[in-house]
C-alpha cells in the first residue's frame, strides 16, 4: 500500500514537472546559464569583438592586441621579437596602457554583475509580458532595444573610453524573443483547443450527470481544466456514485479530485472513509463468496458515509430476505412515501440466462404494475442498477401469513375464510387482466390483523428467479404449494393459482400442508398423484364447506377445480353466510 | 502413451473430452482415465461437480484425485477377483465422498458442493460401474454388420439410472419422457458424492463382449444430443479422439446450456470400426 502511494506521488511529481516544461522554462534556463557560467562560449563573444574592432581607437585596439597576445602566450613558447619591440615602444611613448592591460581595464567592476542581472531581468520580462498577442509592436520594441544596446556600447567605447560588452545581452534578447514568438503561436492554438475541450467536456459531464448516467463521466471530467467548476462537478459526481453504491467509481472520482486539490471540501475524509469501507467489503466478499444475496445486503447496509439509494429511492433499512433477494424499506423523496423495495441480484446468473431473466422480470413487473386492487400490493416502479433489478411497491404494515401456519398459532376459522375470500377476489381481478401470480403461498400474503386486511404480493415475479436458477445455482423453493401442472412444467393459467390458494387455505385451517414427504421427489410425486387427507380428518371441528372447497381447489385436474377464482370466492361467501352467519360484502 | 493393452486378445481403447459449453464460463466437469499395468485394470472417471462458484470444479477434481490415489495404492494388493475390485472401487468412492464432505465442513464457501460420479473399472472381461448422480453410462453392443445396415436405430442400453427428481417422477409414472425438458426441478439430484454419509451409490458389473463400446457422459451432453445420433456416430467412426471431439461438437452445436463431457471406451480391436485410439492422460478443454 505505502509503496503504491509512493509510486503515485512520484508519478504526480513527474507529471507536475512535465507541466513546467514549456518554452518559457527554456528561456529562463538559457538566461541562468549565461548569468552563471564564468566563461561564455566564444561564438557568443564574437559580436562584441566585432563591435570593438569597428569602434575602438588605436590605443584601445592595442588592448585587444594585448589580450590576443596574452591568450597566445599560453600556446606558444617562442616570443615574437616584434611583439616585444612593440610593447617596449608603447612603454617608451608613455602610453597609459601597459602591455599586460586588456579590454577589461575599460570595463567598470560593477558591469560584470549588472550585465548578468540584466540578462535575468530580460528573461523575466520576456516570460511574464509576452503572451503572443503583442505582435508587431513588441518586435519593434525588442529589435529597437537590442540595437540601442549595441549603439550605447559603441558610443561609450568611443567617447567615454568605457568597454561595456552588451553584445551577449542583445543577442539573447533577440534570440529568445524569436523563439518565444515562434513557440507561442503553437501554444496559443493548443490553449484555444484545450479551453474549447474543457468547455465541451464540462458541459457534457454536467449533462451526463443530470441524466443520471455514470458511465464515462469521469473520463469526460478528466478532459477538463482543473478549475473550480470542474472540481465541483467531480465532487458532485463522486457523491452521486457513493449514493448509488458504486464505491469504486466514487473512489476514483475522489482520488482524481484530491490530486487536483487536496483541500477541496471534505474530499480527504470521504476518500479515507470509502477506502476503509472498501477494505471491509473485500474481506466480506472473501468470506461470503457463495452468498451473493448476503453480500449485496452487506454492501447496502454497512456503508455509513451516505444514505444509499436505489433509483430515486433512499434506502432506510433492510426488511428481510426474500426468494429473489434482499427486501429494503425505502423512501420516495419526491412524495415522502414509504416503499418496500425488492431486489434481485444479477450475480447468480450467467449471460444468456440473465438476458432472459431480465426480459421476463421487467415484462412481469410492468404487467403487475397495471394491477390496481385493494387486496393487491401496488407496484409503483421497476428499475435496475448495475448488478440488480428492483421493484418498488407499497409498504404494508403487517406480517405474512407464514406466522399463522402452525397448529398452535392458527387464526380463527372465520378469519381464515375472510382472508381466502379476499385473496380469491384479488386473483379473480388479476386473472381477468390475464395476469397469473404463479406462487400463491402464505409468505406472499401480507396480513394486517388490526385492519383485518390482506394483500397479495409479488404478482408474476415471485417464481422468475427460482425458475432461472440451475442446479449449480441455489436451492429452488419448495413445491409445497405448486400445482401438478406447474410441476410438469406445463403452461400455467389462473387455475394453478386456485390450486395454490387451496393449499394455503388447507394449511391456514389445519396447520398442516396438504402433501408432506421426506424428500423432494416424493413430495412432487405426491402432489401429482396422491389425494390429500380431508381437512376434517386433521381438525374435526371444521365445517363441511372447508372440505368441499379445499378438495375442489386441490383437484389434480385443472378442469375439475373451480372454473375461475370468482367461482371459488362465491363458494366461500356462501359458506361464510351459511356456516358463520357472517355478513359478506 | 500407447493404446491401453488389455489381457490378450482384447484391447481397451479410451478417449475423452470435457468442455465448458456454450453458456458457462467455468467447467465443473472433469474426466480422467488410467491403466494399472501391473494388475491390468483400466479405470475411467467422469464427474460433474455442483455447488456454485469454485465449489463445483473443486468437488469433481477432488473426487478424481482421491479416487485415483486411493485406487492406485489399493490395486497393489489386488486379489485378482471381481469382488475385490468392487471393494476397492467402493472404498475409493467412499474416500472421495469423505474428502468432499470434509472440504464442505471446513470452508463455508464450499458448503453446498458435491459431484456426480461414474466410475468404471475394467478387468478381464468384467466391467464394473459405480454410479451416483445423473451422469450416465451407455453400452453400445457389438454390432452385427448386417443388422446395422438394415436398422436405422442402432441399439444402445443405459446402464445407469439417474438419481434425480425427474427420474423418480418418471418411475412413478406421473410424468412422461416428453415432459422432462419442461420440469422445473429437472436439474435437481437426489444423490451425489459429498451429499450423504455414508455414500449412497449403485454398483453393477457386466460382462462385455468384444467389439462393444461404452459412452460415459454428463447431463450437459445427453440433454443436448440424441443418443441415436451419438451411437450412430460411434458405430460409424469407432472409439477415438476424433469421434469424441465430434460428439462434444454436436452438443455445442445444439447449444448445451451446461458443461459437456464424454468418455468413450472400446473393447477389443475390431479393425473394421475401431481405427485408432489416442488415449491421453486427461483432456480438459
Amino acid at each position: 500500500m505505502s509503496a503504491d502511494s509512493k509510486k503515485q506521488d512520484l508519478s504526480n511529481l513527474i507529471h507536475q514537472l512535465y507541466g513546467f516544461y514549456t518554452i518559457k522554462t527554456l528561456i529562463l534556463l538559457a538566461a541562468l546559464f549565461l548569468a552563471i557560467v564564468p566563461q561564455r562560449p566564444f561564438f557568443l563573444q564574437h559580436l562584441d569583438d566585432q563591435i570593438f574592432a569597428l569602434t575602438a581607437n588605436e590605443a584601445q585596439q592595442r588592448l585587444a592586441a594585448n589580450e590576443q597576445t596574452l591568450q597566445d602566450e599560453r600556446s606558444f613558447y617562442e616570443v615574437n621579437l616584434e611583439d616585444i619591440a612593440d610593447s617596449l615602444g608603447s612603454i617608451m611613448t608613455g602610453d597609459i596602457f601597459r602591455s599586460s592591460d586588456t579590454r577589461e581595464t575599460l570595463t567598470p567592476s560593477w558591469f560584470l554583475i549588472a550585465e548578468r542581472l540584466s540578462l535575468l531581468v530580460i528573461a523575466g520580462l520576456l516570460i511574464s509580458r509576452l503572451n503572443g498577442s503583442s505582435g508587431r509592436a513588441s518586435s519593434y520594441l525588442i529589435l529597437g532595444s537590442a540595437g540601442s544596446l549595441l549603439l550605447l556600447q559603441m558610443s561609450l567605447l568611443r567617447f567615454s573610453n568605457l568597454w561595456l560588452p552588451l553584445g551577449i545581452t542583445a543577442q539573447y534578447l533577440v534570440a529568445a524573443y524569436m523563439v518565444v514568438l515562434f513557440q507561442l503561436r503553437f501554444e496559443r492554438e493548443c490553449d484555444t483547443l484545450r479551453l474549447a475541450l474543457h468547455k465541451v467536456s464540462l458541459a457534457h459531464g454536467k449533462l451526463l450527470q443530470e441524466q443520471g448516467v455514470s458511465e464515462g463521466v469521469l473520463e469526460t471530467i478528466e478532459q477538463c481544466l482543473p478549475t473550480e467548476e470542474t472540481q465541483n462537478l467531480t465532487y458532485d459526481f463522486a457523491r452521486e456514485q457513493e449514493k448509488r453504491r458504486q464505491f469504486e467509481s466514487a473512489i476514483s472520482a475522489y482520488s482524481f479530485l484530491s490530486n487536483q486539490n487536496k483541500r477541496f471540501k471534505d474530499v480527504q475524509q470521504r476518500l479515507s472513509d470509502l477506502r476503509s469501507a472498501e477494505q471491509r467489503r473485500t474481506k466480506i466478499t472473501q468470506q461470503q463468496k457463495n452468498h451473493p444475496q448476503a453480500l449485496e445486503a452487506t454492501m447496502i447496509v454497512s456503508t455509513s458515509t451516505q444514505m444509499p439509494t436505489l433509483g430515486r429511492y433512499k434506502i432506510e433499512r433492510e426488511l428481510g430476505r426474500g426468494a429473489m433477494g434482499t427486501v429494503y424499506l425505502g423512501k420516495d423523496p419526491k412524495i415522502a412515501r414509504e416503499v418496500a423495495i425488492k431486489t434481485m441480484s444479477y450475480k447468480q446468473f450467467d449471460g444468456p440466462q440473465l438476458d432472459e431473466l431480465r426480459e421476463r422480470f421487467f415484462r412481469e413487473a410492468k404487467a403487475a404494475g397495471r394491477l390496481n386492487h385493494p387486496n393487491i400490493v401496488t407496484v409503483y416502479d421497476v428499475g435496475e442498477e448495475q448488478d440488480l433489478a428492483y421493484i418498488a411497491m407499497d409498504y404494508i404494515e403487517g406480517s405474512s401469513l407464514d406466522a399463522y401456519c402452525r397448529p398452535d398459532r392458527l387464526l380463527p376459522v372465520e378469519t381464515v375464510y375472510q382472508i381466502i375470500l379476499k385473496v380469491a377476489e384479488a386473483l379473480s381481478y388479476a386473472h381477468k387482466q390475464k395476469i397469473v401470480h404463479r406462487d400463491i403461498k402464505p409468505s406472499n400474503l401480507i396480513y394486517n390483523a388490526q385492519q383485518q386486511q390482506v394483500k397479495v404480493s409479488d404478482f408474476g415475479i415471485a417464481r422468475i428467479s427460482d425458475e432461472s436458477k440451475t442446479r449449480t445455482g441455489h436451492v429452488m423453493g419448495s413445491p409445497i404449494y405448486m400445482s401438478p401442472e406447474q410441476l410438469k412444467g406445463r403452461a400455467v393459467t389462473g387455475t394453478a393459482d386456485i390450486f395454490s390458494l387451496g393449499a394455503t387455505f388447507y394449511q391456514l385451517l389445519t396447520g398442516a400442508t396438504p402433501f408432506t414427504a421426506d424428500n423432494l421427489p416424493e413430495l412432487t410425486i405426491k402432489i401429482m398423484s396422491s389425494k390429500q387427507k380431508s381437512v376434517r380428518d386433521i381438525r374435526s371441528s371444521l365445517p363441511a364447506s372447508a372440505v368441499r372447497i379445499t378438495n375442489k381447489a386441490l383437484n389434480k385436474d385443472p378442469d375439475k377445480r373451480f372454473a375461475n377464482a370468482e367461482e371459488m370466492a362465491e363458494q366461500i361467501r356462501k359458506a361464510l353466510a351459511n356456516d358463520f352467519r357472517a355478513k359478506v360484502a | 502413451m500407447m493404446p491401453l493393452s488389455h489381457s490378450n486378445p482384447s484391447t481397451v481403447h479410451i478417449a475423452g473430452l470435457s468442455h465448458s459449453g456454450t453458456v458457462r464460463t467455468e467447467n465443473e466437469d472433469a474426466v480422467y482415465w488410467w491403466h494399472e499395468s501391473d494388475q491390468d485394470i483400466c479405470f475411467g472417471i467422469l464427474a460433474d461437480g455442483m455447488g456454485g462458484h469454485k465449489g463445483g470444479a473443486l468437488a469433481s477434481e477432488l473426487s478424481i484425485q482421491t479416487i485415483r490415489s486411493f485406487t492406485r495404492a489399493a490395486s497393489e494388493h489386488f486379489q485378482q477377483s471381481l469382488e475385490h475390485l468392487e471393494k476397492i472401487m467402493a472404498a475409493a468412492s467412499e474416500a472421495a465422498n469423505e474428502a468432499i464432505q470434509q472440504a464442505r465442513a471446513e470452508q463455508p464457501e464450499f458448503k453446498d458442493m458435491g459431484t456426480t460420479l461414474v466410475f468404471i473399472g475394467i478387468w478381464n472381461e468384467n466391467l464394473i460401474i459405480l454410479h451416483a448422480g445423473d451422469s450416465r453410462c451407455y453400452l453400445l453392443p457389438s454390432p452385427l454388420r448386417d443388422q446395422l445396415a438394415q436398422s436405422n436405430r442402432p441399439a444402445y442400453t443405459q446402464l445407469t439410472r439417474d438419481d434425480s427428481v425427474v427420474q423418480s417422477m418418471l418411475d412413478e409414472g406421473v410424468i412422461t419422457p416428453e415432459d422432462v425438458p419442461n420440469i422445473p426441478y429437472r436439474n435437481r439430484l437426489t444423490n451425489a458424492l459429498g451429499i450423504k454419509s455414508p455414500l449412497v451409490y449403485s454398483l453393477a458389473s457386466h460382462k462385455f463382449s468384444e467389439g462393444s463400446s461404452l459412452l460415459i457422459c454428463s447431463d450437459g451432453f445427453y440433454q443436448a444430443v440424441s443418443m441415436n445420433d451419438a451411437s450412430r456416430l460411434i458405430y460409424d467412426q469407432g472409439v477415438n479422439q476424433k469421434t469424441v471431439e465430434q460428439l462434444i461438437q454436436m452438443s455445442l452445436d445444439n447449444q448445451t446450456n451446461d458443461n459437456t463431457s464424454v468418455i468413450l471406451m472400446g473393447f477389443g480391436a475390431d479393425a473394421a470400426y475401431v481405427q485408432q485410439a489416442v488415449p491421453s492422460e486427461k483432456h480438459n478443454k
